[in-house]
């Protein structure tokens, strides 16, 4: 076998292996960005040079920097960081994929239709002009129906993340203490309450105002 | 062309076991990311092997569109994905996916 194929998918595997296992999310991260450039070394191999570009650009360049931005921004304590489930159970769970392996490499490693070496193409295939005319000519529809999407997706995590709304939807604990919603106003949700307290919340057994 | 598809399935089940098992919101949508490269590289095996036995020059490659389209997809999950994970940690402080259960009912 190609031995940079065999070293590239041991890279890929291992380094997929380290993402799923780590317990802190950086750790995580960085182990997800060997593995994103070892899957644009097998576009390469795989005659597909614009989208092993492409894969470093948005995998690498932009996926994994929103990332990295947002473990950054939440700044996970180490007691915040979820806790996991048993070793039991995580083990169930890793039987159950090593089948799902097996349901899809089984019949996709011994069909005799794929079972060849890789096909040689021209140089040109997988170009940049080469995807460049399908994209714009036959798919010029989806091309549009993606820049749509993203536009949509760009404006949903604008909304999303932003600090202060308007107006939001309480919390439960802030709905007991509110008088029943006025239904013939205007707007049927309570002005927001302003920025978090971050403070802890005070034991019941504390005195009112007692630090 | 089969060892190919078999790491692809072996990501694949990888970013199930990640999906599955743990419960880090964030760990969570990365190893959705590698289930999505893992069926990318699945694609243009496949866009490979239809175009073999084609004449020279004439094989077009349909599917790194489908790659292309997949890749633009999982930028625009992952952006709503994450401002998900930021609104709700500002709101509830956590990022265990055990400790959201207020749609349980």
């Amino acid at each position: 076998m190609d031995p940079l194929f065999t070293l590239t998918a041991a890279i890929s595997v291992g380094a997929a292996m380290m993402t799923v296992t780590r317990r802190n999310p950086v750790y995580s991260a960085v182990w997800l960005l060997v593995c994103f450039l070892a899957f644009a070394v097998i576009f390469l191999k795989l005659s597909a040079p614009f989208l092993a570009a492409i894969h470093v650009l948005v995998y690498t360049g932009a996926i994994l920097v929103l990332f990295l931005f947002v473990i950054m921004l939440l700044n996970l304590q180490p007691d915040e960081i979820a806790e996991e489930y048993s070793t039991k159970a995580k083990l169930g769970v890793a039987a159950m994929c090593v089948v799902l392996f097996g349901f899809l490499a089984i019949p996709l490693g011994t069909d005799p239709a794929w079972s060849g070496p890789l096909p040689e193409v021209g140089a040109e295939f997988g170009s940049v002009a080469h995807v460049g005319r399908l994209l714009f000519k036959d798919y010029a529809l989806v091309f549009e129906l993606v820049s749509v999407l993203i536009i949509v997706a760009m404006f949903g995590a604008m909304v999303l993340a932003k600090k202060r709304l308007r107006y939001r939807i309480p919390h439960r604990r802030q709905l007991d203490d509110l008088p029943p919603p006025n239904i013939l106003a205007d707007h049927p949700y309570v002005p927001n309450p302003g920025p978090i307290d971050r403070r802890p919340e005070p034991r019941p057994d504390d005195e009112e105002g007692a630090m | 062309m089969s060892a190919y598809l078999v790491l692809s399935a072996a990501l694949f089940a990888i970013g199930t076991y990640g999906v599955l098992a743990r419960r880090n919101l964030i760990i969570v949508l990365m190893s959705l990311e590698l289930m999505l490269n893992g069926v990318n590289i699945a694609l243009v095996v496949f866009t490979l092997g239809h175009s073999a036995g084609v004449a020279e020059g004439a094989a077009l490659p349909h599917g790194h569109v489908f790659v292309l389209v997949v890749m633009a997809v999982a930028a625009a999950e992952v952006a709503v994905g994450l401002a998900i994970v930021i609104s709700l940690f500002r709101t509830r402080r956590t990022v265990d996916l055990n400790d959201l259960q207020s749609l349980n009912g």
